[in-house]
């Protein structure tokens, strides 16, 4: 119940905050990059869950993204329907990959997972059609709809919020269900769960056509918010990115834990005016000391301050009472 | 085509995999980590030998030597800072040499600018063998390249310090047990491990004529394929499949381009679900 | 009336047969001790039966259908199901929570369903809790539905587990050792629970090695001595039966 309330707070806070910097285009870009970041997070943590680690889902958010552009641009078909479509896309792959590849464990997957990111890059890279070294320009806005025509960031800002809403809706209904107890019986124990029934692949294949299916979606709108599709933005390190948002906000908060990191991070980049060049390297000490200091991630800290004061205070009370030795 | 040309390079490419792939895998043996800052070590080495002989002038082979001390020790401080307290947890670990690509690459881009550096030959000229005309440089690093694979094999299977490096990556409590220094011999896996690349990047910085903070990514890409068709640990089988993917890569590069990596790319998927193990199995063996 | 029968039953792990054409047969409704010296193939026959291992030659008729090399997942369909020797349940989640996926097969409605909350699935939920909480209660373990099971005491670890199982609604429950690092009073209870089991018609396969509750309690036992069947019958005939006495050198004295 109280998470329902914190998540409606601060959507809530969000619309507000489109309102209110409706004429701060920069500002408003910071926001929509944090929402996104948070929509490829968190869909990344459902694979986590099920206890693979992929560092495949720039390439996915990649495959969504190119989609879309050619289905708009060259087939002429209307942004809306692509947006979906571009998801589909993505957790179809995702399903073929995913079969021969989620039989395999950790570090075996987690290679496969670095290889095929690698290729989708190479592959884009060298096939014209794709994008090719320069990319794809002059991707078309979103259609009309209503009087919103996409001229203004504020349009923009609106979608990615919408679109967000739906994701959390979406993973929140997932992660409550049968469904979601499945994923994380699998995540913990797959001999255990087998044991009981539970058909491991196809829920396996299940999570991570979820997963990437959002990671489509989420490509699809910035490449037509950014009306360009370029082979560095699906990047390995791309995919690296996304892990840290993950883990630096916490992931045992299949939800919130992304939104924190990816807000976190992106915006503290933005006041403390971090040059691009250091970006990669904030994020990296950021991740290590969380990994050494804060292994839950920053969304623990409230609590983790919280008990560091009541130990204070016991500690206080303790000496008080029992006066000199 | 080309031939002679084609093959001398599939010769380069292959002891540019094995020395990086060796070194790969020997950390993975010890800190029983798959070190994705690997490739940032090979650019490491890069740099160094870039600074010390273009810039400051010393002779090239004093510039080797200084990148592999260089990147080795810089080795044995990464495994005694982060890999070492994380012993056990695989996920923590995987996570942390993720981010050290980040943290090396970065503080590169800071350190020496985002810019490519031009390096020059360290030999120039050719040499004319069977009728083709090679180059003389890359004829030397080939050697050196296969001279330094003899060196490793002979050291891992035929010294005392080897031996304790096999048991170590074998069995750590049992090498304990018969005495063997796990501290030392760890930080000399690692130093080896880690000094390899550092030889690569500065024996391939010439070859290749470029230096830049972001090119041990390729280099990793290559290197984790090596080591998982090779087998996991094992320092023969790294050699192996560095000449298979050396000589598929570069003869492949001239029939149908850059798609050879999707080639590649196929390769491993097929590996790792039918012989996860690779060619010469996980066990770390040193042994042939 | 035989429920499972194995038929030269082999599998080798590069040139070792762990189980080397074992032939034996389970009957409905009893408990069948499976024992024999460590290394004697017992938890690998366990194995072989379940899907975790494919055999390298035999047969495995369940119901009438050879279940040798099916998937874990499909023999727990068919009515087998197991306990593990070491990590029986899902350490992070409550005893509430592991019963809970452990029904996981008495469900119907498919991932859609769920996701938008039909009727029918909201349905089925209700009614599964309502069986999940029945099998708490019959194993005993009420008191401590909503901790953590990686805080439960051994024994109710070692009760969950068999509940975990239970949830699954087999035919035939596989236990593999689930009496290690019992007292002697929680064993009894936890025999006692077994033959309730029984009783109501499930029938139980068991490893372990502690011979007086093999003894006091299976209504057969089935010896196994590097991957092979030595012997096979009642408690009396396996305590006089002298290749058992051999491969157990020294047991005789705790049996009597």
């Amino acid at each position: 119940m109280v998470k329902k309330v914190v998540f409606g707070l601060f959507f809530l806070v969000l619309l507000a905050l489109g309102a209110i910097l409706r004429n701060e285009p920069y500002w408003l870009h910071v926001i929509i990059v944090c929402i996104f970041s948070s929509m490829l997070a968190m869909s990344w943590l459902l694979i986590l869950k099920i206890g693979h680690l992929s560092l495949a889902h720039a390439a996915f958010m990649g495959i969504g993204g190119v989609s879309s552009a050619l289905l708009v641009k060259e087939a002429g078909l209307s942004f809306w329907l692509a947006l979906p479509l571009s998801g589909l896309i993505a957790a179809t792959i995702a399903v073929v990959l995913g079969f021969p590849i989620l039989r395999v464990k950790g570090i075996y997957f987690l290679i496969v997972t670095f290889a095929f990111n690698e290729l989708v890059g190479i592959i884009i890279r060298n096939w014209k059609f794709l994008g090719g070294y320069v990319g794809l320009i002059d991707v078309p806005r979103p259609n009309h709809l209503g009087g919103i025509d996409f001229s203004s960031k504020a349009h923009y800002y609106y979608l990615i919020l919408f679109l967000a809403v739906v994701t959390v809706i979406v993973l929140y209904r997932v992660y409550s269900s049968r469904i979601g107890r499945i994923f994380t019986s699998i995540g913990e124990d797959e001999d255990l769960a087998q044991s009981v029934g539970i058909n491991v692949l196809k829920y396996k294949l299940l999570a991570f056509a979820i997963g990437c299916f959002f990671a489509g979606l989420t490509g699809s709108f910035v490449v037509h918010y950014l009306n360009f599709s370029g082979a560095e933005m699906y990047s390995t390190l791309q995919s690296l990115n996304i892990q840290i948002y993950a883990i630096v906000g916490g992931m045992g908060f299949a939800i919130g834990g992304p939104i924190v990191g990816a807000f976190f991070l992106t915006l503290l980049v933005e006041f403390l005016d971090i040059p691009i060049k250091a970006q990669t390297l904030v994020y990296a000490s950021i991740l290590i000391l969380v990994i050494f200091y804060l292994r839950g991630g920053l969304i623990t800290l409230p609590q983790k301050v919280l008990e560091g004061m009541t130990r204070l205070s016991k500690f206080r009370t303790k000496g008080t009472s029992h006066g000199t030795a | 085509m080309p031939v002679a040309q084609i093959f001398l390079n599939a010769l380069l490419l292959t002891m540019l995999y094995s020395l990086v792939s060796s070194g790969l895998t020997l950390v993975l043996g010890i800190a029983r980590i798959v070190n994705f800052a690997h490739g940032s070590l090979y650019m490491l080495g890069a740099y160094v030998t870039y600074y010390v002989f273009q810039q400051v002038g010393l002779p090239f082979p004093v510039a080797l030597v200084l990148a592999i001390l260089g990147v080795g020790l810089f080795g044995v401080f990464l495994n005694r800072v982060l890999f070492r307290p994380l012993a056990g947890q695989f996920f923590a670990a995987i996570i942390v040499c993720l981010g050290l690509v980040f943290l090396v690459e970065g503080g590169a881009a800071i350190i020496f600018t985002e810019k490519e550096r031009g390096m020059s030959a360290f030999v120039t000229g050719t040499v004319s063998i069977f009728g083709a005309t090679l180059s003389t440089e890359r004829i030397i690093v080939i050697i050196t390249g296969a001279l330094v694979m003899v060196g490793l094999f002979y050291f891992i299977n035929r010294t005392k310090q080897g031996a304790a490096m096999r048991a170590v990556a074998q069995d750590a409590e049992a090498a304990a047990l018969q005495g063997i220094n796990f501290n030392y011999t760890s930080a000399l896996a690692m130093g080896i491990g880690c000094g390899l690349a550092g030889l690569a990047g500065g024996l391939l910085a010439p070859v290749f004529g470029v230096v830049g903070p972001y090119m041990g990514q390729s280099i990793m890409f290559k290197a984790i394929l090596v080591i998982t068709l090779g087998g996991f640990g094992s320092v023969p089988g790294a050699f192996i499949a560095a000449l298979l993917i050396g000589f598929l890569e570069s003869f492949g590069f001239w029939y149908i381009g850059a798609w050879v990596s999707a080639v590649l790319f196929a390769i491993v998927i097929v590996i790792l679900l039918i012989r996860p193990r690779g060619i010469l199995g996980m066990e770390y063996t040193m042994r042939h | 009336m035989v429920l499972l029968e194995t038929k030269n039953l082999t599998k080798y792990f590069g040139g070792l047969a762990a189980v080397n054409e074992v032939n034996m047969e389970v009957n409905n409704g009893e408990i069948l001790g499976l024992v024999g010296p460590n290394g004697a193939g017992k938890t690998t026959l366990f194995n072989l039966i379940t899907g975790f291992f494919r055999p390298t030659r035999g047969k495995i008729i369940f119901g009438g259908e050879d279940i040798a090399g099916l998937k874990p997942n499909h023999i727990a369909e068919r009515g087998i199901v197991r306990t593990f020797q070491a990590s029986t349940l899902f350490k992070t989640r409550t005893v509430w929570e592991n019963v809970l996926i452990g029904c996981h097969l008495q469900f119907r409605s498919g991932f859609l369903r769920v996701l938008v909350n039909t009727p029918f699935a909201r349905k089925e939920e209700v009614e599964i809790r309502q069986k999940a909480q029945e099998i708490i209660e019959s194993m005993g373990l009420s008191a401590v539905k909503n901790q953590y099971a990686a805080m439960l005491p051994h024994g109710y670890q070692r009760m969950l587990g068999v509940c975990l199982a239970l949830a699954a609604n087999p035919k035939l429950l596989l236990l593999d050792e689930p009496a290690t690092g019992l007292t002697p009073e929680e064993t009894l209870a936890f025999m006692v629970q077994l033959k309730a089991l029984r009783d109501k018609g499930i029938t139980i396969l068991l490893v372990e090695h502690n011979m007086r509750a093999v003894m006091g309690n299976c209504d057969r036992i089935v010896v196994l001595n590097f991957g092979k069947k030595i012997a096979d019958g009642s408690p009396d005939e396996i305590r006089k039966n002298k290749d058992v006495i051999e491969a157990y050198l020294g047991v005789e004295a705790n049996v009597a």
